[in-house]
């Protein structure tokens, strides 16, 4: 039990963001991580990537519930940013207008995009973990991972300048 | 570094990177632990269910079975037969015995047509023919006749 209390406090909160990108329901992420922690305690999976292990449950969840016609047209009336998605740590000095504006640029981005983001940055996954965990390569991951932060650039940044990569 | 790394020096990666996913409510470390509590019987609850409506149904079963069994059944027609008491032989040289009938003709006066006085006559006059045997007819009045 030692095992998914700790899963619980280091994953939780990313695992709820994560479903919440897949579902627009804070109520059907709860659903879909408890069906996560707790297929993580049937299966007993490999101890030495349980965080990829327990993303990919939760995806497996949200498809459960996404099979449900009337789950559907609960979480298309449902509006996606019922509940506040991040907390802005106390020495931070963004605004609170500054962190809804990064939900909303979030937010819009295509479910494609943006759940690769979620993982990327705040599940912690490397692009081979998301790979294995939407099953697409992890090229794939990689690019549209860049596409997505492009747009969240031009959305929050509209006066940026193009970033230097490691590879320039 | 690999082709895959982020860029460094992003300040918009950074400034995402900052930002925490909100916890989860309080009630849901309660919720969660519910189902995560280890069974005692190592068994699913799904598993537990299906087991105990099959034994409902089998507890069903086996009561209707027993109640059809208990039940008061009729005797096979062979066993009611040979209970019966045998029936006297008749005997060929008795005289028969006269009888009396009370006709009724109220299906027939409608079936012929024919009046009370005529079909009186007729069973009075034919009576020996018509109904041999028989040592007198009474001609029930139709209104009295009960049917």
């Amino acid at each position: 039990m030692e095992c998914w209390e700790n899963w619980f406090q280091d994953f939780g909160p990313a695992l709820q963001l994560y479903a919440r990108q897949l579902t627009g329901s804070a109520a059907d992420a709860e659903d879909a991580v408890q069906e996560a922690f707790a297929s993580c305690v049937r299966t007993r999976p490999a101890a030495d990537d349980p965080r990829a292990f327990l993303f990919t449950c939760v995806r497996n969840a949200v498809r459960q519930q996404h099979r449900s016609e009337q789950r559907r047209r609960t979480r298309e009336q449902t509006v996606a940013a019922d509940a506040e998605w991040f907390v802005r740590p106390e020495d931070s000095v963004q605004s609170d207008e500054r962190v809804r504006r990064i939900e909303q640029a979030v937010a819009g981005l295509p479910e494609t995009q943006r759940e690769i983001v979620v993982l990327r940055i705040w599940g912690e996954l490397t692009f081979p973990q998301i790979g294995r965990t939407l099953s697409i390569s992890s090229n794939t991951a990689a690019s549209r991972f860049r596409y997505a932060v492009e747009r969240l650039r031009h959305v929050l940044e509209p006066e940026h300048e193009p970033v230097r990569t490691s590879r320039d | 570094m690999t082709e895959h790394d982020d860029p460094i020096d992003d300040p918009l990666l950074e400034e995402l990177r900052s930002l925490r996913p909100a916890p989860l409510p309080p009630a849901f470390r309660k919720r969660l632990s519910r189902p995560l509590e280890p069974r005692r019987d190592g068994g699913s609850r799904s598993t537990a269910k299906a087991f105990g409506v099959v034994a409902a149904a089998a507890a069903c079963g086996l009561a209707a079975l027993v109640t059809w069994w208990t039940l008061p059944r009729p005797l096979p027609i062979d066993e009611e037969i040979a209970d019966r008491p045998p029936r006297p032989a008749p005997a060929d040289d008795a005289p028969a015995e006269p009888r009396h009938v009370r006709a009724s003709v109220w299906s027939y006066h409608l079936a012929v047509g024919t009046s009370m006085d005529e079909f009186e006559s007729l069973l009075t006059d034919d009576a020996d023919r018509l109904l041999p045997g028989v040592g007198s007819v009474e001609i029930a009045d139709v209104r009295s006749i009960d049917h």
